[in-house]
């Protein structure tokens, strides 16, 4: 694979093109890398609004009928509902692990289970997420496993 | 979270009730005594609500799992006790069997939380080289590029 970068100052916005024999399952996985990139929410702290990328978020969390977004060293208030944010973020590694909340998949950093089946995800700074069973097969799917 | 518990109640109450019904014939048939029916209900009512509590407490998704697990196991104690008040000597004969039934459902339990954690591990290292495998392909594409 070439990448090219065309550096020029009429070009005010971003393009991406990509030039293929025919769209493949590699092709497919970097038009949903770039995917990634180009989502945005708008996220709040004290007022001020800031725009988030999928790439800084941990995740999202509903508690008590809000939604927070959580980054590395943030937490943003979202005006959008779980599943608004899901539509947004599909085909991203974003995805819904339990009720309350949709986990970044690229900031797991392993899977950890108990002695009464309770499955947490431990994220690249330390937080341990609850993984519900329900949606164990979606994130197998999203990992690049079989269903 | 009641709604959960008596979900797992009505659950819990509908497959009880058949093996209680079914101590209750063998009951008849050994020693020729008739259990009232409302005494069996009431009693069945008892043993899933205990049941029903402590599958709630052993799913729970806070505190330590081990804790969890073993609180699942005391809280069914008790349900052994209704039972034994519901049948009373005719189905224990001595105060021992009581404690021989704790000791196997024990050891029932024991087995049946080594299957399931190791049904979960497969699992979980199944997610885990998922993940590991995804790390490799990105900074293989990374090294590519």
């Amino acid at each position: 694979m070439k990448i090219r970068v065309n550096e020029a100052p009429e070009y005010k916005e971003i393009e991406v093109v990509i030039n293929c024999e025919s769209k493949n399952e590699h092709v497919l996985e970097i038009e949903q890398s770039l995917t990634y990139l180009n989502k945005s929410v708008t996220g709040k702290i004290e007022g001020r609004s800031y725009s988030l990328t999928p790439n800084k978020i941990y995740y999202f969390e509903s508690i008590d009928d809000k939604v927070f977004a959580y980054t590395k060293d943030n937490v943003y208030e979202i005006n959008l509902k779980l599943y608004q944010l899901e539509e947004i973020f599909m085909n991203t590694p974003l995805t819904r692990i339990n009720k309350n909340t949709i986990l970044n998949l690229r900031k797991i950093k392993t899977f950890v289970s108990s002695l009464n089946g309770k499955m947490e995800a431990v994220l690249l700074n330390g937080e341990k997420m609850i993984m519900s069973r329900k949606y164990v097969a979606t994130v197998k799917t999203l990992l690049g496993g079989a269903l | 979270m009641i709604k959960r518990y008596f979900n797992t109640f009505f659950k819990v109450f509908f497959f009880t009730t058949l093996p209680m019904i079914l101590i209750g014939i063998a009951v008849y048939r050994r020693a020729d005594y008739r259990v009232p029916y409302v005494w069996i209900t009431i009693g069945t009512i008892f043993i899933a609500l205990i049941i029903a509590l402590a599958i709630r407490v052993f799913r729970s998704e806070k505190g330590k799992g081990y804790v969890n697990a073993i609180l699942g196991y005391i809280i069914i104690i008790p349900a052994l006790f209704v039972l034994r008040f519901m049948f009373g000597s005719y189905l224990f004969r001595r105060a021992s069997e009581l404690y021989i039934l704790i000791a196997i459902v024990g050891v029932i339990y024991g087995i049946a939380l080594l299957v399931a954690s190791r049904k979960y591990k497969s699992e979980v290292s199944e997610l885990n080289r998922l993940l590991l495998n995804k790390e490799v392909r990105e900074e293989n594409e990374e090294k590519n590029e």
